[in-house]
């Protein structure tokens, strides 16, 4: 498609990851999408906690913290409101959602508090539970006796409690953005990078040895070249797609030109790289809250809604 | 607890095993042995060991050596009083008792305390002392013998009175006699106490107390210095004092004189001596002379043992003539005592005051009793010998700072000292009473008596004190105290304590210009870090302990003496000059015993004894054989530290399958090392031995050099030359030396976990930082400092970058959505305490903790009561801010009888007073616990804490491991930071300028070696002097699949775009440094003034004024501003006004609302000026008033 429209083509999906590759587009979208893919997409996050009885090891404000930064399934987050714009006094069922926890530890077993403990008192919004995380035994060696028996509970550890303490507490979830605190941001990172163009200059590689070329194949990190034996010929392998732009490459010509033709600057040309312009591999890795295509729909929603309020002031401006 | 399998990094296994089969031990085996060494000797060994000698050894030898208590009742003044004078007692101290520390109850009992408990709730840790007193009565009484003549007859009868209250002595924790001592490790944290904390310091009045070591000058050393100007070319020291006992360190002083400078006279070098008491230096050849050495043969051959080394006679020569004018026993003996410093008037006497001066205060350790004047001759001798011989070059003059001359006053010596006075104090007040009892009492001494008359409150009390403030030494003594011998523990985090408790001071005036005693000594290798000392004023003065170090608590000279006589050691009486030419001369301890024909056989013998356990291990024996000299130590206070052996075939005597067994046998009770000890394969060896051995820097080296060098041990690793601090340092061997000193200083300030135990303190400050990570990048020695147990900082992603300026000047960038995920977060608790003490006018009246109410009081007071509740503490949870009250607690007044009586304020009196604790202002926190119990007096005692909790923010002071500190500059959140092709993005951004002046390259290992370390899932190995290179490490990140050398492309937050530069980035551990602005941010517009001069106070606790000193004064007068000056200077500090009478120019009476002034000596009411000045200005006049000068003030217009 040779349109002039950024095109979106997805390379890989699935719950928590999103890789696609976006062309056709300047740095700037691309940036704004990471941007407010990280920061601006509303998710659901524990904001109040009232603690009723605490006898852990950790004390409120660690546990506190604690709970804010467990991820809870945040698909629903569009039926709320943020707190802020409702029209509730404090905060009714329309922006937040409230959370229990209440356990007591009555065994001698070190018993483990997670996220999967917390009741929520509206479905929409639950902690974050995932299968496929299973938690990995403690190795032995650790000669702590109160490492607990494996259960199946793949929550998010928020305190140990040993025999008699208890930890009760009322947590009251609300929707915000990452932009006010992290725990709101609905990913753990974005992966953002430039399509890499390898050439190598063929010319100039037939001056080198043949060790020297496999010498200097091998000083990509990431093995973008190839020393082929029968056509002894360096080449890119894949389009040069692993390239990191690490310029190691170059630092090896530039080794090979101290060697062969010290003084000059020839080898160091051994290949050019460049990137793509206009295109940009973005990857997106969610925290579980939302699967990792929502959220870039959320986003792309986030700039729409932004740009159109920028037209509307535009238009209230203009007339 | 080791942990060999974390350690995958830095070195690989396969690749050294070179020869298979050959059984020679590698560098990296020996960690091995140095596990077994801190398995068996904790970090704190040293202070443990030296108080058990005390405790078992040396304080019932100074009971022992206390003199017995003799009293006799005398004839009384008042002749009526009818007194017993024939029967005299004797009192004796015998055998001393300890108890299990305790305290004593109001009731009147004991009961045992732990050393948690202690700490709480403001106690003493101590133990009670008790000791046997022997009386033995003698009778005196004229009897008629068979002849019937009047003989005195004596009886004597004996008693002994057992257990007698003798004192207190505080106990260290974790010795021996401490509660703990029987409980395991694991039965440690339900007693509230730190598996971690091997203990080693005193719990005293509820603080903990250590005893920092305290270098001197080795003793009974003989000194010879040259000067190059002055009266003296050459001099000869001696500080010579008794193996026991407690007479004081009596000096003597040998001095050669000067060569005149004209060619005038002949070279007229004599020798001259101070002896103590003496107080003219008296020819050297005169002290011969004194003690019976008359004729000059004899002197010739007490001293250069050779008559025909005609260069030392002629040196000697004009000493001698000058002293034969003498030639006289008696005379000599006069000519010295006329000189002394008591003057005696009888020839009889001052002879006897010169043989006793001779005998007792001349080098008393060579012998204070009868007959020992051969043997003084003899060492005064080897003494100008010595000075001689460094005179005629042939010997080199001694070194002030070697560290084979220092020795280390631990916690043990330093109690014996005290305990000595004490003891003394205790025996003559114990005298005193029974003296009064006795002479009142008619002169019969009930048994009871002694039980009044020994007064346990003197050890107690002055132990106590010397343990509290630091200032050492008992007060009728004298003798002007040390300061700052006891300091408090400090707990910021578990390596400075460590450190703190292996720390040593030299106690030299810190104003000395004296550079010398501050360097680095080469004799200090392995014994004291050369990397961990402060800087500035106390620089190179205050030293720690290298790791592997270990004191010599002292031992017993007798075996090792036994073993000379049986191994045909000469006695210097059997001898005669020309032996001891040929001779080797053995010195035990400094004193001369003797001569031996065969040194080095006799060497090889007491090594082999030793190495087989039938002499101490501590022994050192150190042949200095260029000048024919033996000497064998077994003192006190010197630094050891054990090498391998290495035998006869050059090879290492430990070999590798053994070390490899005694590591899989996992032996844990620690008897490991012993048996190393045991079997001769490693030994410990003291600075001054060290002199005299060829030691092989690593294993490798044996290998390597075996046939040019003959080494006889080998260091059994070089990282062990660290002290605690500098063992955090990863790669200290690639940085600039003055950086690991930083470092060191810095790691005490880092944020950690400062003891498992802090939920169960109520320290009065405490940093814990809520997310600890082990370092990536470990060092070896970090196990036995327990820093991966109780870390003290986060492996934080650092990109060393310029990234919008606001890291410029040593600040950092730091991701504000890391701090939201909690990246060096931290609580620091703040603990109040209070208690109930008795009213000062009436001790039946106390004061009560409870909410004040307002109309009790007698004034209205300061603070917000709302908070507390009716018990008067503010419940836990609870948030305070400002000035809110955390304890209420009221105080009683006396009572007034008159109804109408007022307070000051006008208001009725009240019955109470406030005496509440309030929060500090201006900050908040959390009420953490209230802790509520009672204290010695048994008053009500609370200690309530507080918890705030401390995000990094602007300003806060962070650091690498390698003195790089920065603060905050700006936070960004992640999408502003850079982030690389993975997404990844910093958590801190460094100024890359930080780098090239300083020098830090360790830090950029510790970068790449993080980087290859995280991504393989392992530790790093950052010992130093190992044998990774950063190539090794480069090369594993290539195979990675990253840039060599840990640079990556990185992209712009704010832009999209790639930063121009490739960007070095990966994990370093960083440390949060307690200095964090809230604790110093500071403001006033207006505020309090101080009462004196109602200037405003200084200081930010007291919320006091920012100082306009005189520079800023200057700067203002520059420019004219004068009227802005007068604002600062003025206005804005102490305005007043004053009336002045015009005539008198003195200060007149002035009554401003009805408008009249008045001066009374003039007699005038109309001239009268008011005048604006200072009110410090105005204290100023009144002041010189008040010692009768006038300052008077006088008018332009007048």
């Amino acid at each position: 498609m040779a349109s002039n429209h950024p095109t979106i083509e997805i390379v890989e999906v699935d719950k928590d990851h999103i890789k696609f590759s976006l062309s056709n587009a300047d740095s700037s979208l691309a940036n704004a999408l990471r941007r407010v893919i990280i920061s601006e997409v509303p998710t659901m996050a524990i904001d109040l906690v009232e603690i009723h009885a605490n006898s852990s090891v950790l004390h409120d404000e660690f546990v506190a913290h604690r709970l804010g930064l467990i991820p809870l399934d945040s698909t629903n987050v569009g039926q709320f409101n943020y707190t802020r714009e409702c029209s509730c006094n404090r905060r009714c069922a329309l922006c937040s959602v409230e959370l229990r926890l209440d356990f007591k530890c009555e065994g001698e077993q070190t018993v483990n508090v997670t996220s999967s403990m917390l009741y929520s008192e509206d479905d929409r919004v639950v902690p974050v539970v995932s299968q496929d995380m299973a938690r990995p035994t403690r190795q032995n060696g650790d000669d702590d006796d109160d490492v607990v028996p494996e259960v199946e509970d793949t929550g998010v550890l928020i305190v140990k409690l040993q025999e008699g303490q208890k930890l009760s507490l009322r947590a009251i979830a609300k929707k915000g953005v990452g932009k006010e605190h992290a725990k709101w941001s609905p990913v753990s990172c974005v992966e953002f990078q430039e399509v890499p163009e390898v050439v190598i200059n063929q010319d100039l590689m037939a001056e080198l040895e043949e060790a020297d070329k496999e010498e200097w194949a091998a000083s990509c990190p990431s093995k973008v070249f190839r020393y082929d034996p029968v056509s002894r010929q360096v080449e890119v392998v894949e389009n040069g797609r692993a390239c990191t732009f690490c310029r190691e490459c170059t630092l090896k010509g530039e080794l090979l030109d101290t060697r062969i033709n010290p003084g000059e600057d020839r080898f160091a040309k051994l290949v050019r790289i460049t990137s793509k312009p206009k295109e940009y591999i973005i990857t997106v890795e969610s925290c579980g809250t939302l699967p990792a295509a929502d959220i870039v729909q959320s986003a792309l929603a986030v700039i729409k809604e932004k740009l159109s309020n920028v037209q509307a002031e535009m238009n209230g401006a203009w007339q | 607890m080791v942990d060999y399998e974390e350690l995958g990094l830095g070195h690989d296994d396969d690749g050294l095993m070179e020869g298979e089969g050959d059984d020679e031990l590698y560098i990296d085996d020996s960690w091995m042995v140095i596990s077994e060494y801190f398995r068996k000797k904790s970090l704190v060994r040293q202070q443990l060991n030296s108080f058990d000698e005390f405790i078992k050894n040396t304080m019932q030898e100074l009971i022992d050596d206390s003199p017995p208590i003799e009293i006799q009742a005398r004839n009384q003044y008042q002749t009526e009083v009818e007194v017993d004078t024939s029967t005299s007692y004797r009192l004796a101290f015998e055998q001393i008792f300890i108890s299990k520390p305790s305290i004593a109850e109001l009731s009147g009992g004991r009961t045992a305390v732990m050393p948690n408990e202690a700490r709480l709730r403001n106690l003493t840790y101590q133990a009670s002392l008790f000791v046997n007193v022997k009386c033995v009565t003698e009778r005196r009484q004229e009897v008629e013998d068979e002849d019937g003549q009047l003989v005195m007859d004596y009886q004597t009868a004996e008693a002994l009175r057992e257990k007698v209250p003798f004192g207190a002595m505080p106990i260290m924790l974790r010795s021996e006699y401490c509660a703990l001592s029987n409980h395991s490790d694991k039965e440690l944290p339900d007693l509230g106490e730190c598996p971690y904390d091997k203990g080693g310091y005193f719990v005293i009045n509820g603080s903990e107390k250590v005893l920092i070591a305290q270098e001197k000058q080795s003793q009974n050393y003989v000194y010879v210095f040259t000067h190059s100007s002055g009266k003296f070319s050459h001099t000869c020291e001696i500080r010579s004092s008794c193996e026991t006992g407690a007479r004081p360190v009596s000096s003597l002083k040998l001095m050669l004189q000067a060569p005149p400078t004209t060619k005038a006279k002949a070279s007229q070098q004599c020798i001259r001596c101070e002896l103590p008491y003496v107080q003219q230096a008296v020819p050297a050849m005169l002290v011969f002379q004194a003690l019976g050495f008359v004729a000059d043969r004899e002197i010739l051959e007490l001293i250069c043992y050779d008559l025909v080394d005609a260069e030392m006679l002629e040196i000697i020569k004009p000493s001698l003539e000058e002293a034969a004018v003498i030639a006289d026993q008696d005379l000599a003996l006069d000519y010295i005592a006329r000189r002394g410093r008591t003057k005696v008037n009888s020839r009889q006497k001052r002879l006897q005051y010169a043989r006793d001066l001779l005998q007792k205060e001349m080098l008393p350790h060579v012998g204070v009793t009868d007959f020992s004047e051969l043997k003084k001759a003899y060492y005064l001798g080897y003494m100008i010998n010595k000075m001689l011989q460094v005179a005629l070059g042939r010997r080199e003059q001694d070194d002030r700072d070697h560290y084979g001359n220092k020795r280390m006053d631990l916690a043990g010596p330093l109690l014996t000292s005290l305990f000595r006075g004490l003891v003394k104090q205790v025996s003559k007040e114990t005298r005193e009473y029974l003296m009064l009892e006795l002479e009142s009492s008619g002169g019969a001494l009930e048994l009871d008596m002694i039980k009044l008359a020994v007064k346990p409150s003197i050890i107690g009390q002055r132990m106590k004190y010397c343990l509290a403030t630091g200032n050492w030494g008992t007060q009728k003594m004298g003798s002007i105290a040390k300061a700052g011998v006891s300091q408090v523990l400090n707990r910021l985090t578990f390596a400075s304590s460590l450190s703190h408790l292996r720390r040593l001071n030299t106690p030299i005036g810190r104003e000395g210009k004296l550079t010398k005693p501050r360097q680095l000594h080469n004799t200090h290798w392995g014994m004291v870090c050369p990397a961990e000392t402060p800087e500035g004023q106390a620089c190179g003065l205050v030293k720690n302990l290298s790791l592997m170090t270990y004191v010599s608590v002292g031992s017993e000279t007798s075996p090792i003496l036994g073993f000379l006589q049986d191994w045909s050691l000469q006695d210097l009486e059997e001898v005669g000059a020309v032996d001891i030419q040929t001779a080797t001369k053995v010195f035990v301890n400094g004193r001369w015993v003797g001569i031996h024909h065969n040194a080095l056989e006799l060497l090889t013998m007491l090594r082999n004894l030793r190495r087989r356990g039938d002499i101490s291990v501590e022994a050192s024996f150190v042949p200095v054989l260029n000048d024919r000299e033996l000497r064998i130590y077994t003192d006190a206070g010197r630094c050891l530290r054990p090498l391998y052996i290495v035998g006869a075939d050059r090879k290492l005597v430990l070999k590798r399958t053994e070390v490899l067994k005694l590591h899989q046998t996992g032996d844990v009770v620690g008897t490991g090392w012993n048996k190393l000890i045991e079997q001769g394969k490693v030994e410990f060896v003291d600075t001054e031995e060290e002199q005299t051995l060829l030691v092989a820097m690593t294993p490798n080296d044996l290998k390597i050099a075996s046939q040019e060098f003959l080494y006889t041990h080998c260091e059994i690793h070089p990282s062990m030359i660290l002290g605690i601090c500098a063992s955090i340092i990863p790669f200290p061997d690639h940085n600039q030396s003055p950086r690991n000193t930083y470092q060191s200083a810095m790691g005490k300030q880092a944020m950690g976990i400062p003891v498992s135990s802090y939920q169960l303190r109520m320290d009065t400050h405490s940093n814990v930082l809520y997310y600890p990570q082990k370092p990536l990048v470990r060092t070896q020695a970090m196990r036995y400092l327990h820093f991966g147990d109780l870390p003290a900082g986060q492996n934080a992603i650092v990109a060393v970058a310029c990234y919008s300026g606001y890291n410029q000047e040593d600040s950092l960038i730091m991701n504000q959505s890391s701090i939201d995920r909690g990246f060096f977060r931290s609580v620091s608790f703040k603990s109040y305490k209070d208690e109930e003490r008795p009213a000062s006018f009436d001790k039946s009246l106390s004061e009560t903790f409870e909410k004040p109410n307002v109309d009790e009081l007698d004034r209205i007071p300061h603070g917000n009561f709302d908070k507390l509740d009716d018990d008067g503490f503010v419940a836990p949870g609870t948030r305070v801010t400002g000035e809110d009250a955390i304890i209420g607690k009221t105080g009683p007044l006396p009572e007034v009888t008159d109804d109408n009586a007022r307070a000051p304020g006008g208001r009725p009196w009240r019955a109470k007073k406030d005496a509440s604790t309030l929060h500090k202002r201006g900050e908040t926190g959390i009420v953490d616990r209230v802790m509520i119990s009672t204290n010695e007096e048994g008053c009500r005692f609370v200690k309530v804490r507080v918890r705030k909790i401390c995000i990094p923010h602007i300003g806060d002071k962070f650091s690498s491991r390698h003195g790089q500190k920065g603060t905050v500059g700006i936070t960004y959140r992640q999408e502003d930071m850079p982030f690389s092709l993975e997404g990844i993005s910093p958590d801190i951004i460094m100024n890359p300028h930080a780098i090239p002046s300083r020098m830090t390259i360790g830090q950029l290992v510790e970068c790449i070696l993080g980087k290859v370390s995280s991504i393989q899932g392992l530790f790093g190995d950052a010992t130093p002097f190992a044998d990774l290179t950063v190539s090794n490490v480069a090369d594993q990140l290539h195979k990675l699949g990253y840039h060599r050398y840990g640079n990556e492309v990185l992209y712009s937050g704010f832009t999209g775009r790639k930063l121009d530069a490739l960007i070095f980035f990966g994990p370093t551990f960083y440390q949060r440094l307690r200095h964090m602005v809230d604790l110093k941010i500071h403001a006033r517009s207006r505020g309090p003034t101080s009462v004196l001069v109602r200037q405003p106070t200084e200081g930010r606790a007291r919320s006091g004024g920012l100082r306009f000193g005189e520079m800023e004064r200057d700067s203002f007068l520059a420019h004219g501003v004068a009227v802005a000056l007068r604002d600062r200077l003025f206005y804005s500090s102490d305005p007043y006004r004053i009336h002045v009478c015009a005539l008198c120019g003195l200060p007149a009476v002035a009554n401003v609302k009805s408008a009249q002034f008045y001066c009374q000596a003039c007699n005038n009411t109309t001239r009268i000026y008011q005048v604006n000045v200072p009110y410090a200005g105005k204290l100023l006049f009144q002041e010189l008033q008040a010692m009768n000068i006038a300052p008077r003030m006088f008018f332009d217009d007048e």
